[in-house]
C-alpha cells in the first residue's frame, strides 16, 4: 500500500497526492450511509404522512391511495440508490461524507474525474458490496497499491486527501514567522539523519546528533544536558526543521 | 548580522516576495473551481502562475519540509493542476457522441462476445427445457411451490398480477431487478468472465425450465403471450450486458502488453458504453411489463408488434442509424 500517489507534470515537479486508506474511506462511507438513509426515510415518512391523513402510521391496515408509490416509495428508493453517483458528479468528486472526511475522488492524473468514470465506479459497487457489508471492496483497499476498490480500478480513480482553502490561506499568511534557520542543504542533512534514525545504532546516531546540534543551533544546544536521551536528541533535531513544533 | 542569519533572511525575503502572489493565485483558483462565472484574468493568472507555484513548491519541499506552508503550496499546486488539466464538460455534445458514434462502434466490436453469450444462453435454455420435460419433478429448481401449484390448477402466477399489484410499483420493482441483473452480468466479468457466464447460464436454464414446466400444463402459449411484449428486448439487453462482461473477462485473462489493471480500465471504458443502451431500454421493458404485459385486454398480435418493434428500435440504436443523417448526394 502507498501513502502517496505521484503524478508527473509538465513543470517537472511531481504532484504528490496523499492516498486515503481503508479507514478514511470507511469513515466517509458511514457518514454518507447515514445521510442517505435518513433523507430517504424522511421523504418516505413525510409523503406517507400526507398521503395517509386519518390513517396514521399503521402500515398493517394501510390502503395505499392512487400515486402513493410514485410519490412516496419510488423517490425514497431513488434517493437511497442514486445518492453517490448524483452527488459525486454534482460536487466534482465529493459527497457530504467525503467533505467531512476531507477527501475527494481524483483520476490517475490527479484531476477531477468525468461523469463517465464516476458512474463506472458506482456501478461496480455491486461487486465491491459482495458478499455483504462491502467485504470485497474493503479487502481490495487493504491489498492494492493505492488502496482502491474494484470500482476505482475499473474507473481509473482513487481517493486522496483534500486540503481546505481556509487552511491554505492561513498558511500563506502565517508562515514567515516560523521559518527554519537552516539552509536547504543543512535541512537535507538533518532530514536524512531523522529518516534513518530508527535504523541506526543508538550510540552512533547520538554521536551524529551531538556533532550536528552545536554547529546548527549553538544557542539552544547548551541547554541540552550532556546525558540527554535518544528521544530528546531526536526532538532537538526535529525542532531545527519544523519550528512550529516548538510553539 | 552574523553569517547564520543570512540564509534565514534570504528565505524570509523569498517568502515575503512570493506570499502575495500565492494568495492571489489561490483566490483565482477558488473562483475557477467555484460555480460562478469564470474570468479570463483568473484563467490567465492560474495558467501563468502554475509553473511558478511548482518552482516554489520544489524550493519549499527542500527548505521547509513538513511545514503548513509546504502543505498549502502542495494543495495550491494540486488545485491549479486540476483546473488546468481537467477536460471541459460538454454534457450534451458528449451524450450525442456517445449515442451516435461510440455506441455503434462498440456494438460492432461486440459481435464475437455477443454470439458466444447467445450460444451459451440458448444451450442452457435447451438444457433447462430438456431437464424439466424429462424429469418434471425438477421444475421445483426453477419455480416456487406456489407457482407449480398454480400451474397444476391451470393458472399462471402472472394472471392476477394486474389486479393485485399497482402497475407503478410493479414497473419499479421490475426495472430495479432487471437493472441489477444486467449490472451483475456486466460487473461479474471482472472474475475473468466466469461470473458473467454463471449469470447467463442460470438465466438460460431458468427460462428453459419455466417454459417446460408451463408446457407440461399446456400453459406455454399463455406464458409466451405474457413475456413477448417486454421479454424480447429484456433478454437481448441482458445478453448484451453479458457480452460486455465477457469483454471485461477477456481483457483480464489476455491483457496483451498492458497490465491487467490498465486492460480492465480500457475494457470498462469501451464496454461500459453499452450500459448507456442497456439501462434506458430496461426502463422501457419495466414499463411494458408493469402496464401492458399483465393486462388481459391486449391481444397477442399487439403484444408481438410491441415486442418486435421495441427490439427493432434497440437494433437501430445499436447501429447508430437512428441518429445518422442521410448522406448528401455527391455532385457529378
Amino acid at each position: 500500500m502507498n501513502d502517496t500517489h505521484s503524478v508527473s507534470s509538465v513543470t517537472g515537479v511531481a504532484l504528490n497526492l496523499r492516498v486515503v486508506g481503508p479507514g478514511g474511506r470507511s469513515y466517509a462511507f458511514i457518514i454518507d450511509l447515514h445521510i442517505r438513509f435518513i433523507v430517504a426515510l424522511a421523504w418516505f415518512l413525510t409523503a406517507h404522512y400526507f398521503m395517509s391523513l386519518g390513517q396514521g402510521f399503521n402500515f398493517a391496515e394501510f390502503e395505499p391511495p392512487d400515486g402513493y408509490y410514485i410519490i412516496a416509495v419510488i423517490p425514497a428508493t431513488v434517493i437511497y440508490f442514486l445518492y453517490h453517483p448524483v452527488l459525486e458528479i454534482a460536487l466534482k468528486g465529493q459527497t457530504p461524507g467525503k467533505r467531512v472526511a476531507g477527501i475527494r475522488i481524483v483520476n490517475e492524473v490527479g484531476t477531477t474525474p468525468g461523469a463517465g468514470a464516476l458512474l463506472v465506479r458506482n456501478v461496480f459497487r455491486v461487486i465491491d458490496s459482495l458478499p455483504t457489508i462491502y467485504l470485497v471492496g474493503l479487502f481490495s483497499t487493504m491489498m492494492t497499491k493505492n488502496s482502491v476498490r474494484v470500482g476505482d480500478m475499473a474507473a481509473g480513480t482513487l481517493l486522496v486527501y483534500a486540503n481546505s482553502t481556509n487552511e491554505l490561506r492561513q498558511a500563506f499568511d502565517n508562515e514567515p514567522d516560523k521559518v527554519s534557520s537552516l539552509t536547504p542543504q543543512q535541512q537535507q542533512v538533518v532530514s536524512e539523519l531523522l529518516s534513518r534514525w530508527p535504523q541506526l545504532d543508538p550510540g552512533y546516531r547520538q554521536a551524529l546528533a551531538w556533532k550536528l546540534l552545536p554547529q546548527l543551533d549553538p544557542s539552544n544546544t547548551h541547554s541540552l544536558k550532556t546525558n540527554a536521551n535518544d528521544d530528546a536528541l531526536r526532538m532537538a533535531l526535529k525542532h531545527l526543521i519544523v519550528k512550529q513544533d516548538q510553539t | 548580522m552574523n553569517r547564520s542569519d543570512q540564509p534565514t533572511n534570504t528565505l524570509r525575503r523569498w517568502l515575503e516576495t512570493r506570499r502575495s502572489s500565492w494568495q492571489r493565485t489561490a483566490a483565482a483558483i477558488d473562483r475557477l473551481r467555484g460555480r460562478g462565472a469564470k474570468s479570463t484574468a483568473d484563467i490567465d493568472r492560474v495558467v501563468t502562475e502554475y509553473r511558478s507555484v511548482a518552482r516554489d513548491l520544489a524550493v519549499a519541499r527542500q527548505a521547509l519540509p513538513g511545514t503548513a506552508l509546504t502543505q498549502a503550496l502542495e494543495a495550491s499546486y494540486q488545485h491549479a493542476h486540476d483546473v488546468i488539466h481537467r477536460p471541459a464538460t460538454r454534457f450534451w455534445s458528449e451524450l450525442k457522441v456517445l449515442y451516435t458514434r461510440r455506441l455503434p462502434e462498440v456494438s460492432s466490436r461486440l459481435v464475437p462476445q455477443l454470439a458466444a453469450v447467445c450460444m451459451l444462453f440458448m444451450l442452457t435454455a435447451v438444457a433447462g427445457w430438456s431437464l424439466v420435460s424429462n424429469y418434471p419433478e425438477l421444475a421445483s429448481l426453477f419455480a416456487s411451490h406456489e407457482m407449480i401449484d398454480g400451474m397444476q390448477r391451470g393458472e399462471l402466477w402472472t394472471d392476477d398480477l394486474f389486479s393485485v399489484t399497482p402497475p407503478a410499483m410493479l414497473s419499479a420493482g421490475i426495472i430495479q431487478n432487471n437493472v441489477m441483473v444486467s449490472l451483475f452480468a456486466f460487473c461479474l466479468g471482472v472474475f475473468f468472465g466466469l461470473g458473467t457466464l454463471y449469470i447467463i447460464g442460470i438465466n438460460g436454464l431458468m427460462l428453459g425450465g419455466i417454459f417446460a414446466a408451463a408446457n407440461d400444463h399446456q400453459l406455454a402459449t399463455r406464458l409466451f403471450e405474457f413475456v413477448v411484449a417486454h421479454g424480447v428486448v429484456e433478454i437481448s439487453v441482458i445478453l448484451i450486458a453479458g457480452a460486455a462482461g465477457i469483454w471485461l473477462g477477456e481483457a483480464l485473462a489476455r491483457p496483451g502488453k498492458q497490465t491487467r489493471s490498465a486492460a480492465l480500465k480500457s475494457a470498462v471504458n469501451d464496454a461500459g458504453v453499452l450500459m448507456a443502451l442497456v439501462v434506458p431500454l430496461l426502463f422501457g421493458c419495466g414499463l411494458i411489463e408493469g402496464y401492458l404485459s399483465p393486462d388481459p385486454s391486449f391481444p397477442m398480435v399487439s403484444r408481438v408488434v410491441v415486442g418486435v418493434s421495441y427490439w427493432v428500435i434497440m437494433v437501430v440504436l445499436m447501429s447508430g442509424r437512428l441518429w445518422s443523417r442521410p448522406r448528401a448526394q455527391q455532385a457529378p
